[in-house]
């Protein structure tokens, strides 16, 4: 059964990520502005983790994600890999896509198509940076602090060797220094 | 026994309130009520017990904390953002509460009523910061937000009294005169765990004393006070979440020297050699408080960090024994200036970290034991139909069996016969490998892999995974020999949610010898002496974890002989 979530967060959710702020209460009414037309595309530059070869961990790049679902736009630009420049590895099984990915009161909810699992690597290394390169990227973004994976609208025990039936939170041990 | 009075005054003082505004009294099996900070929570589903556990909606129980609670339908998660900025997670069906990286178990798992998360009420509230007091004669579970500090800041100018709760209160001031006091009272507030009334004198600026306690009021009351040398003005200013009051006297800003803290103090460490090679390093505190601790490399050290205690101490550091510890550093880290002992390991090993009260202490023990008494779990990962990682010419489930099977042979010589979970070719689900170790009560579980990377000749070397606190020495240890004996490259020890290391109660780790997908590291790994070298590399990691610096028992006979 598959069942995607919903892309898109919902624009107040979103400015509560934004400005930082977990409670929506302070956020600010719309101020009168300009007729209504297409809203101007944002750029935020957001820092996505590719594996590094020369210290196997992950190292964060750069990269300028458009409009307001920072989320989405952040793991779009990991699934899209290095630059051939970077000298950097995708950590991610080849051919996983992204089906949605929400954000609730700190827990992100990815969910992956099935390559993600099918795919997913041998050796430690390999396995813990497929799921750290995803985790790291998100909770660098405002108000993600753990990150719960779905394959295909369903929750999973396991990933190769790895136990991820609970959110998982940030790990600097898997960041090069 | 204070703890105790105290809790039968709260719960006297909830019963006499309700008996008047109730005048019933809840019969056993009959309904239960919630009390949060005082007030009769009404929640629809009602709360019910669950055999002896007080089941109650998860969301009405966290926002009468001041929490904000999200529930995802599809995936059944439930995220609950405490007052504090704490984020706690849980699951529909599920008996674990997940608060950071702690985990308490649920005595029921979460429920759906009427497609409402409904959740242990007790466990819930407490972790969430509140004192939770079960009165199972009137059915009713009461709450009260804790207080989690007082910081008292001044000098000659003047003073600034802080005060933190986990929870929101409402935070009242007063003045008394004949003697002139202020005084703040928190309602159907609690004291921190294992803390009552106490005083401190401030003598500065006017201000004689602190001091706090639970006034004899309807409502169970925190109170603090302060006693004036004589009248004085001041500024009263509680923040918008209601966690958090302060009270001015003076010119006195955020910079001031903090001359008390609630929080519980670091008085003094030292080193005490007990018998048979043990070795303690014994922190006193001046109340109970909470404790984690890491071990780090390069200088191999254990770091015991008290977020709640504060250092209240001249001292910056303490002997060591020689032989395993060798010297104790005390300082202070964070905004939060929490407490830390960093203990610089001469030989790293095994090691218990153990509170105690009466007086309040902590003790990270090094007890050297014999390897002979333990039980080893060793682990070859995959095998049978999982053959792991693959080079051009090696599987990684026959080197780890290698490996595994020569560290045997070297066991064996020093009459030493460890448990293995597979000692062929054979497929062993992940979850059947912690089990064996559980059902042999072993005291060490440890993994051994080889890795691989996302493509050939990509990264090389040796790297150690722990998954917590209690596994990284054995990791670090074992990591340490590893790379001592076969020189690749330090790829570092890594925290890591194998599965394996997370259902093993016991110290474990999991190593990842070489790359099996580089050609450097496979030249290696095809060679029977370098696979020889690994096993005994594993051998003295062990033996140094559980023995420590040396057989000791031998060093005690040559002792007594001499």
């Amino acid at each position: 059964m598959r069942r995607p979530l919903p892309v898109a967060l919902p624009t107040s959710v979103l400015a509560c990520l934004l400005s930082g702020l977990l409670g929506c209460q302070r956020q600010p009414a719309p101020a009168p502005g300009p007729p209504p037309g297409p809203p101007a595309p944002k750029a935020t530059v957001v820092k996505v983790y590719f594996a590094d070869p020369q210290t196997a961990l992950l190292r964060p790049v750069e990269r300028t994600v458009q409009g307001q679902n920072l989320a989405e736009g952040a793991l779009k630009a990991l699934l899209a890999g290095p630059q051939p420049d970077e000298k950097l590895d995708l950590p991610l099984p080849k051919g996983t896509t992204l089906l949605g990915v929400s954000v609730d009161n700190g827990l992100a909810t990815v969910d992956l198509s099935k390559e993600y699992q099918e795919g997913f690597p041998q050796g430690g290394a390999a396995q813990t940076l497929a799921l750290y390169a995803l985790v790291n990227t998100l909770t660098d973004l405002p108000g993600v602090r753990a990150v719960h994976i779905l394959i295909e609208g369903k929750p999973v025990e396991t990933l190769g060797e790895l136990s991820v039936a609970e959110p998982i939170t940030r790990s600097e041990d898997f960041v090069v220094r | 026994m204070q703890h105790r009075s105290q809790l039968i005054a709260l719960l006297a003082a909830l019963t006499a309130t309700l008996l008047l505004s109730a005048g019933t009294r809840a019969q056993p099996g009959g309904p239960v009520r919630l009390f949060v900070a005082g007030k009769a929570l009404s929640t629809d589903p009602q709360p019910y017990l669950d055999g002896q556990t007080l089941m109650a909606p998860l969301r009405e129980c966290a926002e009468a904390l001041g929490a904000k609670v999200s529930y995802n339908p599809k995936s059944g998660r439930v995220a609950i953002r405490a007052a504090d900025g704490r984020l706690l997670t849980l699951r529909v069906k599920d008996r674990n509460l997940f608060m950071g990286e702690r985990r308490v178990a649920l005595e029921r798992p979460v429920v759906l009523v009427n497609e409402k998360c409904v959740a242990p009420a007790e466990a819930v509230l407490e972790g969430l910061g509140a004192r939770v007091v079960w009165d199972p004669q009137g059915g009713i579970l009461a709450a009260y937000p804790r207080l989690k500090d007082i910081i008292v800041r001044g000098d000659q100018r003047g003073l600034s009294l802080e005060l933190v709760t986990a929870a929101p209160v409402d935070f009242a001031a007063h003045t008394l005169t004949d003697p002139e006091r202020i005084y703040v009272d928190l309602p159907w507030a609690a004291f921190p765990e294992g803390r009552g009334e106490g005083e401190r004198p401030v003598g500065v600026a006017g201000v004689q004393r602190v001091r706090w306690g639970a006034p004899d009021l309807e409502a169970p009351t925190v109170r603090v006070v302060l006693d004036l040398a004589g009248r004085a003005g001041y500024e009263w200013a509680v923040a918008d979440d209601k966690c958090h009051a302060l009270l001015f006297l003076g010119e006195v800003d955020g910079d001031e020297p903090v001359l008390q803290r609630f929080r519980p103090a670091l008085l003094a460490v030292e080193t005490q050699q007990r018998g048979q090679g043990v070795v303690d390093v014994v922190a006193l505190l001046s109340a109970p408080a909470g404790y984690q601790y890491d071990v780090l490399r390069n200088p191999p050290r254990v770091v015991v960090d008290l977020p709640e205690a504060v250092l209240q101490s001249q001292q910056s550091e303490a002997a060591g024994d020689g032989r395993i510890v060798s010297a104790v550093r005390l300082g202070q880290v964070g905004q939060e200036e929490y407490a830390r002992i960093v203990l610089d390991m001469a030989n790293l090993m095994a090691f218990t970290v153990e509170a105690a009260e009466d007086p309040p202490r902590l003790a990270v023990r090094f007890a050297p034991a014999r390897l002979a008494d333990k039980v080893i779990v060793v682990d070859p990962g995959h095998g049978g139909k999982d053959p792991g990682a693959r080079g051009k010419l090696v599987r990684e489930k026959d080197l780890n069996l290698d490996v595994a099977l020569r560290l045997d042979a070297i066991c064996k010589e020093h009459g030493l016969s460890p448990v293995f979970t597979r000692a062929e070719d054979v497929f062993l689900d992940l979850y059947e490998r912690p089990r064996l170790a559980s059902a042999r009560q072993a005291d060490i579980f440890l993994s051994i892999h080889n890795n691989a990377w996302v493509r050939p000749n990509g990264a090389q070397g040796t790297e150690t995974y722990y998954w917590r606190d209690k596994d990284k020495c054995l990791a670090t240890v074992v990591h340490e020999r590893l790379v001592a004996f076969l020189g690749r490259k330090d790829n570092g020890v890594r925290r890591g949610n194998f599965a394996v290391l997370r259902e093993s109660p016991m110290p474990a780790a999991l190593c990842e010898i070489a790359y099996v997908n580089h050609d450097e590291d496979e030249k290696l790994l095809v060679q029977p002496e370098f696979r020889q070298r690994a096993a005994q590399a594993i051998f003295e990691a062990l033996r140094a974890y559980v023995e420590g610096p040396g057989p000791y028992l031998e060093d005690t006979v040559e002792r007594e002989a001499g």
